[in-house]
């Protein structure tokens, strides 16, 4: 029973991440933001940082989850700005080297095994409790996601994202639309990482590095680009690949989990980027 | 009649630092009146887009102003200084009744279907934000107010559809064809309701019992509402313009030169 | 001490360069940047370090020849060239030669997810821990260089030059143009699009090699060695620019020398921090700078 509320409250933490790469950055601007977890360690590292350095406790805690969106939103001006002049490839660039930056900074501020023993606030201390509030937070973006086609934004972003000039000859502001979405989702991976943060009680630099990136990625394509189905689906299975390689790799061989992880996710992002570019779930090709 | 855009005489453009074109009329600036059409007419390769992607801003003149108004009072200048190829196609697209244009390659985004397509150009800056859209209580309400609100906007929509032949509106914009998308993009045009309208060849690529049909609904978007609107076309075929327009500028030898001029009555 | 600062700074320049070259001409044909590059580079290190362990026992063992050491570093050198352009061309062939229509992006997301799988694959045969090269080195007395480093400078120089005078002077050189400039007209003139390909992709490969060997014997290497070397040269190219070979090693052998002093005098993490901020203000500030590519309007 514990093992599977544990592994639910990772789904959900998973999930929201997956929802903001998937359905709001890439789903909505169309940029491929494969350094978004840069977001996810910002929010988790300024959790470690408020709990382990600067000893915050009791609800003083709860300052880390609103604390790291705030970080996110501050550091999601990086790419929000850079579209003013540059786009396609480079935002790849843009994005990767942000991650970069971020992971060195997280080795900077925790060292080079991250900060361990977080505390949670009260009221979170059980795994019941987190998986509450990360599935009510998954669960309102849900919400939103599937009230958006009803709104103009929807049919905005599209033009946005297909063709620019166009957007522009409507009177588009497509820079505030695309900055807004990408704003947006670097606060929703911000708060997913203070999640993670309280969950796994610790931070490890090599959670944020760039195979975890293209993993993570790799999910995106794999689910399908910017459907809600697709990011469940994905995150469900990224959960369950981790639980299975870990129980097999045990003890000694435990490195051999990532790594296998990640050969499977690299095979899977060459494969359904070249072959199968809609996802199991998506509608839309990359 | 309220001028919309006036183009200053000593306007030049030049690209590479060759002269493109410059304003031959008698030291007369070039004005865009309201409620009328103008066609542009002249051999390839003289700037006749590049006019166009002027006065839409995404490109910049290397002399002289181009300034908008709006019921008489100056609303934007574009010149060298206060020009941003990122910036000001959009200023300039939302200003008075709103600027549209078509592009000489029909483009639409792919992913809308045909009613989508027709709405999404007659939009309202202010109402789709962000936070128009994460505000709980707008959410809720703003799904059962904005469809019933849209109605009627989609039936105009169905009906200029079906008079120019398209049956299922619910099909994708990639589903068509090169003609129909560059159809639906001229019936973007006359559906947007904007105060002027800019077509860089509309009639190419299409069949010439549509066109005779465009040039009618071309010619009543201009009478409709007070003759507010107005069209600048780009067009090979004299016929057409002769046709349409009000007034036809000249491209030739590296000058514009307004060619005739009729009243504006003469139409009625 | 500055002397030495700024010696290791160049040499370490010089790697970065090598890339930025194998970089750039992978840019000629698939028209963007291949960060799968450097962990072929990774691969070559790893290859030549144990085929030269292993050809040394196997000689040592069984034949009684002298110059063991130079006989088995040559043969190691030979083994590590040829697998790593066998890799190489097979990832040319049937990667990214079959999606090469399907724009930048995809080559761009496709290069990371094999640099993904090799470094997964590298980490899971080699371990995480840094390897380095069980050669002794001995430096030139006088000039305090090692032989390895003047034979690295030396190829550097020579590839340079020579690449510069093919790419500006013969045939081949203008094919390659060709082909950047217009795919589809390539192929309408015959030009022997894929055997070009080929051929490039092979050069950069035997580059890179060279590059991976001197690694692995002077500093040692880790599967994720190549990450670091990916950014370092990708900085370089922004500031060189692709098209211009000679501003590309300028400014890797600048990049060297100011990582250098850096890592002499705050912390590896501080320079290496430094260095991806420069290349992100580079990145805003000079986007043409990569590509060469104006953006135009309509």
């Amino acid at each position: 029973m514990d093992l599977l509320l544990s592994l639910l409250t990772k789904f959900f933490i998973y999930a929201i991440f997956l929802f903001s790469l998937n359905n709001i950055v890439i789903g909505k601007t169309g940029y491929w933001a494969i350094g978004h977890i840069a977001y996810f360690a910002i929010g988790a590292l300024f959790t470690g940082v408020i709990t382990v350095i600067f000893h915050f406790t009791g609800y003083y805690i709860y300052l880390a989850l609103f604390g790291s969106i705030i970080i996110s939103i501050i550091f999601s001006l990086i790419p929000a700005l850079s579209i003013l002049r540059l786009r396609g490839d480079f935002f790849i660039f843009v994005s990767i080297t942000i991650n970069e930056l971020i992971k060195l900074l997280v080795e900077l501020i925790s060292g080079p095994s991250g900060f361990s023993n977080i505390p949670r606030p009260p009221g979170l201390t059980t795994d019941l409790s987190l998986m509450c509030l990360s599935s009510i937070i998954f669960l309102i973006l849900v919400l939103y996601a599937s009230i958006f086609k009803y709104h103009n934004l929807n049919y905005i972003t599209t033009i946005v994202r297909q063709n620019e000039e166009l957007a522009k000859v409507m009177g588009i502001n497509v820079y505030y639309i695309r900055s807004i979405f990408i704003i947006l989702g670097c606060a929703t991976a911000g708060a997913a990482g203070s999640l993670f943060a309280f969950y796994s009680n610790s931070t490890d630099p090599q959670r944020f590095n760039i195979n975890e990136a293209v993993i993570l990625f790799a999910l995106c394509a794999f689910g399908g680009i910017d459907s809600i189905r697709g990011t469940i689906i994905a995150s469900m299975f990224y959960v369950l690949i981790l639980f299975v390689l870990e129980s097999i790799f045990k003890g000694l061989f435990q490195i051999y989990t990532t790594n296998i992880t990640s050969i499977i996710f690299g095979l899977i992002l060459i494969f359904s980027i070249n072959f199968f570019p809609q996802g199991i779930m998506g509608k839309r090709g990359l | 009649m309220d001028t919309i855009i006036k183009i200053e005489s000593n306007l030049t453009f030049e690209y590479s630092n060759q002269l493109l074109f410059k304003i031959d009329n008698n030291n007369l600036p070039l004005l865009v009146e309201q409620g009328k059409i103008y066609g542009i007419y002249g051999p390839n390769g003289s700037g006749k887009s590049t006019f166009i992607n002027l006065l839409n801003g995404f490109v910049c003149q290397s002399e002289g102003e181009i300034i908008y108004y709006s019921q008489n009072k100056v609303t934007y200048i574009l010149n060298k200084t206060n020009f941003s190829s990122l910036f000001s196609p959009i200023i300039i697209s939302n200003l008075n009744g709103g600027i549209r244009r078509i592009f000489q390659k029909p483009s639409i985004a792919s992913e809308l279907n045909l009613i989508e397509a027709l709405i999404s150009v007659r939009r309202n800056a202010k109402k789709d934000g962000l936070f128009d859209f994460l505000n709980p209580f707008n959410l809720i309400k703003g799904i059962v107010l904005q469809s019933t609100k849209e109605k009627n906007e989609i039936n105009e929509a169905i009906n200029l559809l079906l008079e120019f032949g398209f049956l299922n509106t619910n099909k994708k914009i990639s589903e068509l064809s090169f003609g129909q998308i560059k159809l639906i993009s001229v019936l973007q045009m006359l559906f947007s309701k904007a105060s002027l309208i800019l077509l860089d060849e509309p009639f190419s690529n299409i069949y010439e019992d549509t066109i005779r049909q465009l040039i009618l609904k071309l010619k009543k978007y201009t009478s409709e509402s007070q003759g507010t609107n107005s069209i600048i076309i780009i067009e090979h075929k004299r016929d057409y313009l002769e046709e349409l327009a009000d007034e036809i500028w000249t491209f030739n030898d590296k000058k514009i030169m307004i060619e005739n001029k009729k009243n504006g009555n003469d139409k009625n | 001490m500055l002397f030495d600062l700024l010696k290791y700074g160049f040499f370490n320049g010089i790697y970065i360069a090598l890339v930025s070259v194998g970089f750039a001409l992978i840019f000629n044909i698939l028209r963007t940047i291949d960060f799968s590059l450097t962990d072929r580079m990774t691969f070559s290190g790893y290859v030549f370090i144990i085929s030269e362990k292993y050809i040394k026992g196997l000689i040592s063992s069984h034949l009684q020849l002298p110059f063991v050491e130079i006989i088995s570093i040559l043969v190691g050198c030979l083994l590590s060239i040829l697998s790593c352009i066998i890799l190489t061309l097979i990832i040319e062939k049937y990667i990214f030669t079959p999606i090469k229509e399907k724009g930048t992006s995809i080559l761009i997301i496709t290069s990371f997810g094999i640099s993904v799988i090799m470094q997964s694959l590298m980490s899971i045969i080699f371990t995480n821990s840094t390897i380095v090269s069980s050669i002794q080195e001995y430096s030139i007395p006088g000039i305090g260089l090692y032989p390895r480093e003047i034979l690295v400078l030396s190829f550097a120089v020579t590839i340079m030059i020579v690449l510069n005078l093919i790419i500006k002077k013969t045939l081949f050189g203008k094919s390659i143009n060709a082909l950047v400039f217009n795919y589809e007209l390539a192929i309408f003139h015959k030009i022997p699009v894929k055997k070009i390909s080929s051929l490039v992709f092979g050069i950069s490969a035997f580059i890179i090699a060279i590059s991976g060997i001197s690694l692995s014997v002077g500093f040692g290497i880790y599967p994720n060695i190549g990450n670091k070397y990916m950014i370092y040269s990708f900085c370089a190219c922004l500031i060189g620019g692709l098209k211009n070979l000679y501003g590309t090693v300028i400014a890797s052998i600048l990049l060297g020398v100011f990582l250098q002093f850096g890592d002499c005098f705050t912390s590896p993490i501080v320079s290496e921090s430094l260095t991806l901020i420069i290349l992100l203000v580079l990145l805003y500030i000079k986007p043409e700078g990569l590509f060469f590519e104006k953006i135009r309007v309509i």
